[in-house]
């Protein structure tokens, strides 16, 4: 075991109450991975014990579930994760507890089909949890791409066999029945692993928007907007570098730009004036979130957190999320490179907040692209 | 966390409250209760405990997905993809909640 000479020997030092003491703090800090450590320990005591069966059914549910809500928060810039407890239902529940209490009651199995039971509350629980009340002002069919692909995503990740089941029972069979949910999972997929922007930015984005929007669910504006962001992310996902296209989405209540900054000549003479001046008139135009994108190397990730300084001084935007992720860059030559890029968001202290009819909300202007500012000749292209 | 602080009494420390962390609860029943859980709302174990809420199947023990309230009776789920994305739905729209 690769842990074990660590263990001997923090207990060397620390002695066996400093261990205990250690391991609980880890096991606080890290509440998935103590849930799935009392999963190994549950289902082996199950061997003997028939009660350790459902111990370690509800570990392994919870770990996975915890995990994905620690993941989602990082990833969509979310102050805190939530933990993820499975309550069992009473067995001497009274029908009248059961009415008021008013809840679904999932039949987990035993441990031996694990894998359907990390499906089953899953599926449930990224319904109950994700952009849920974004997920209403959605087409039925949006909806439910979004559902599936995250359920993808967290099986992926924490329990492949149970993602195999998945698609085996669900993803395959309802996309063969539906070729446009197929292609909204693949579109999802692709802006996921090549420019890593499914939860940071779309997800983001449609939390924003249940934040505020207050027209009447399914709005075709709102359905409309939702898909202009979508069609956005899957172009940005293919560009090839150096490529202009236009990085902003000027919906009538989504609006959010892309700025990339991995201009050679304006980083080496230091010239953030232009950068800072496209921010001041993306923020004029009304629109509430801009991602600054760029590689994260260290000249360039330095370039960049200076760039949202001077705009954040000077307008009030807040930067809410600094990450780096990695990402695929196409090339011209047909060749793809794996890099590192940084991810920083800015988000507007003015979000404009709607109420009545789509049709009464007036669009904003549109702004000149990062492309029309240097072809003025304020920047050198690359 | 500890966090140094500008405090007026000069070496103090200051500790960050961290806020408590929320909990999400999933109402589950293991299969080792399901007979007992079943008996407690009124059924019968050993029969159909009624038509699945989506597809109109009968649902039995053994192939109950999930239940849940509406209207002053019992719903029943079976695993069918349909069914278990009715329930979903109906999750999304705030009709039921875990």
């Amino acid at each position: 075991m690769p842990g074990e000479g660590l263990l001997i020997a923090l207990m060397g030092v620390l002695g066996t109450g400093g261990v205990l003491a250690f391991l609980f703090v880890v096991a606080y800090l890290n509440p998935d991975q103590a849930q799935r450590w009392g999963e190994m320990i549950w289902s082996v005591i199950s061997r003997v014990y028939s009660g350790g069966n459902r111990k370690a059914v509800q570990y392994g549910v919870q770990s996975r579930l915890t995990y994905f809500a620690a993941d989602l928060a990082k990833e969509t810039g979310r102050p805190g994760a939530t933990d993820v407890k499975i309550e069992w239902a009473q067995p001497e529940e009274t029908p009248n507890h059961f009415y008021k209490d008013n809840r679904v009651v999932i039949r987990l199995h035993a441990y031996e089909r694990q894998d359907r039971n990390l499906m089953t509350a899953s599926l449930f629980y990224v319904s109950d949890t994700l952009v849920r009340r974004a997920k209403r002002y959605l087409s039925k069919r949006q909806a439910r791409s979004v559902d599936l692909y995250a359920v993808d995503r967290l099986l992926t990740k924490t329990a492949p066999a149970a993602a195999d089941l998945l698609h085996e029972e669900i993803v395959g069979p309802e996309c063969d029945a539906d070729h446009e949910l197929g292609d909204l999972l693949v579109d999802y997929q692709r802006m996921d692993r090549q420019i890593n922007a499914f939860f940071p930015i779309f997800i983001r984005e449609l939390n924003y928007l249940a934040q505020k929007v207050v027209v009447k669910p399914r709005d075709e504006q709102l359905v409309s907007d939702v898909k202009e962001l979508h069609r956005f992310l899957v172009r940005y996902s293919d560009r090839v570098v150096g490529e202009e296209m236009p990085l902003q989405v000027q919906g009538r209540f989504l609006r959010c730009a892309v700025m990339i900054i991995a201009r050679f000549y304006g980083r080496e003479r230091g010239d953030r004036v232009p950068y800072v001046r496209h921010l001041r008139e993306l923020s004029r135009a009304m629109h509430e979130t801009i991602y600054l994108v760029g590689s994260a190397a260290r000249e360039n990730g330095e370039f960049m957190q200076e760039i949202a300084r001077d705009f954040v001084q000077e307008s009030g935007w807040t930067e809410v999320d600094r990450r780096e992720y990695p990402v695929i860059l196409h090339h011209k030559d047909g060749t793809d490179e794996k890099a590192l890029n940084l991810l920083i968001v800015l988000r507007s202290n003015q979000s404009r907040d709607y109420v009545g009819e789509a049709e009464e909300v007036e669009v904003p202007e549109d702004v000149p692209t990062l492309a029309a500012v240097e072809a003025e000749g304020t920047l050198a292209p690359r | 966390m500890v966090k140094v602080s500008s405090h007026p009494y000069p070496g103090a420390v200051e500790i960050e409250r961290q806020p408590a962390r929320e909990t999400t609860k999933v109402k589950a029943v293991h299969d080792n209760d399901l007979v007992a859980y079943i008996r407690s709302l009124g059924l019968d174990p050993e029969s159909t405990l009624g038509r699945c809420k989506f597809c109109g199947a009968d649902v039995t023990l053994d192939n109950l997905a999930a239940l849940f309230p509406q209207s002053g009776s019992i719903k029943f789920v079976c695993p069918r993809r349909e069914c278990l994305a009715g329930v979903q739905e109906l999750i999304r729209e705030g009709v039921v909640r875990l």
